[in-house]
């Protein structure tokens, strides 16, 4: 085997292993809940409240993770803000997409008897330059590997856990 | 046992397809979402890892030997099967995994300018629809089978056949 061939070798072996290492074991998580709505929809004012409850396999990453919201279907890009009443966390909608840190400061948690979180429900104040009809998806993203959420709706299957709907 | 041979699975054009799907997969694809990417991604893996630990061994001892391809992909499946079955055998991934990771994420943390940061856990969906990936595992059982059966002539072999 000439060196070259063996280096060959040697360099595929490390990336296999970086891949191995580096595998984003963090498949998407698929829910069991309603999809949205067919056309949700601001008010006359641009104005509307999107309602995420994250379920408690979801609620395992918020610590390390943020919300990321993105709008489909609409028929111009939507730009305006969201923010959560009450707590300091605000984010910009612009190319139909907004992400905020900190959100789980907002949850209103339902617990179980023995004090362990179900679910977090948050209610996002939305108010955009125009009205707009629109889809929503929220995924929770690793900030450190954006490409990669821990958590999305509109997936069904097993384990968690993002629900969305638009009020 | 020949030198020429060891770690020859890992340059064969069915692993290396294996290997680029892993990693596009893993880092693109999924951001597409559906069901198919995190079943192409276990397919890869279990084509791909049994030929890891085979190779390292073989080019580290420079010697051929399948048991260990074998008891790798063995292990592998075994490993798939029980993730997505059994809780604490996903809990032990998820800290396994995540433990594995941790080395990268600090560095890359450091790179950033960030503080070393702490342990944390990968997060995995238990699914058992996954276990439909499971004969991936023999892809490179049969492969190993195939190179042993048509073994790569030494070159000095092929000398000595022109000269005869």
């Amino acid at each position: 085997m000439t060196r070259r061939a063996q280096a060959l070798r040697w360099l595929v072996l490390a990336f296999g292993f970086a891949t191995l290492c580096a595998t984003s074991a963090t498949q998407p998580a698929r829910i069991d809940a309603t999809p949205p709505p067919n056309e949700p929809a601001t008010d006359e004012q641009g104005r509307a409240t999107i309602r995420v409850i994250l379920s408690p396999t979801a609620l395992e990453t918020v610590d390390q993770s943020e919300l990321r919201l993105t709008f489909t279907d609409a028929e111009e890009p939507l730009e305006g803000r969201l923010w959560l009443p009450g707590i300091d966390v605000h984010g910009t909608v612009r190319g139909n997409q907004v992400q905020v840190t900190g959100y789980h400061r907002a949850c209103d948690l339902e617990t179980e008897e023995d004090g362990r979180p179900l679910t977090c429900t948050l209610d996002l104040q939305l108010a955009l330059s125009r009205p707009a009809t629109f889809q929503v998806e929220a995924a929770l993203i690793d900030a450190s590997n954006p490409g990669f959420p821990f958590a999305r709706n509109g997936e069904f299957g097993a384990g968690a856990n993002v629900q969305v709907t638009v009020r | 046992m020949r030198r020429d041979d060891a770690g020859a699975l890992l340059v064969h054009p069915v692993i290396l397809g294996a290997l680029a799907l892993w990693a596009v997969n893993d880092h693109w694809l999924k951001t597409f979402g559906g069901w198919l990417p995190g079943k192409l991604s276990d397919v890869a893996c279990l084509i791909v890892i049994p030929v890891l630990v085979g190779g390292a061994i073989e080019l580290a001892t420079g010697r051929r030997g399948s048991r260990w391809l074998f008891g790798a992909a063995a292990l592998a499946a075994l490993i798939m099967a029980l993730i997505n079955t059994w809780a604490p055998a996903a809990w032990a991934y998820e800290q396994g995994l995540g433990l594995m990771q941790w080395p990268f994420h600090g560095l890359a943390a450091l790179v950033r300018g960030d503080g070393w940061p702490g342990h944390r856990s990968v997060v995995l969906t238990m699914d058992a629809t996954d276990l439909v990936t499971l004969p991936g595992s023999l892809v490179p059982v049969w492969l190993e089978r195939r190179r042993s059966s048509h073994p790569a002539k030494p070159i000095c072999d092929r000398g000595t056949k022109r000269a005869a």
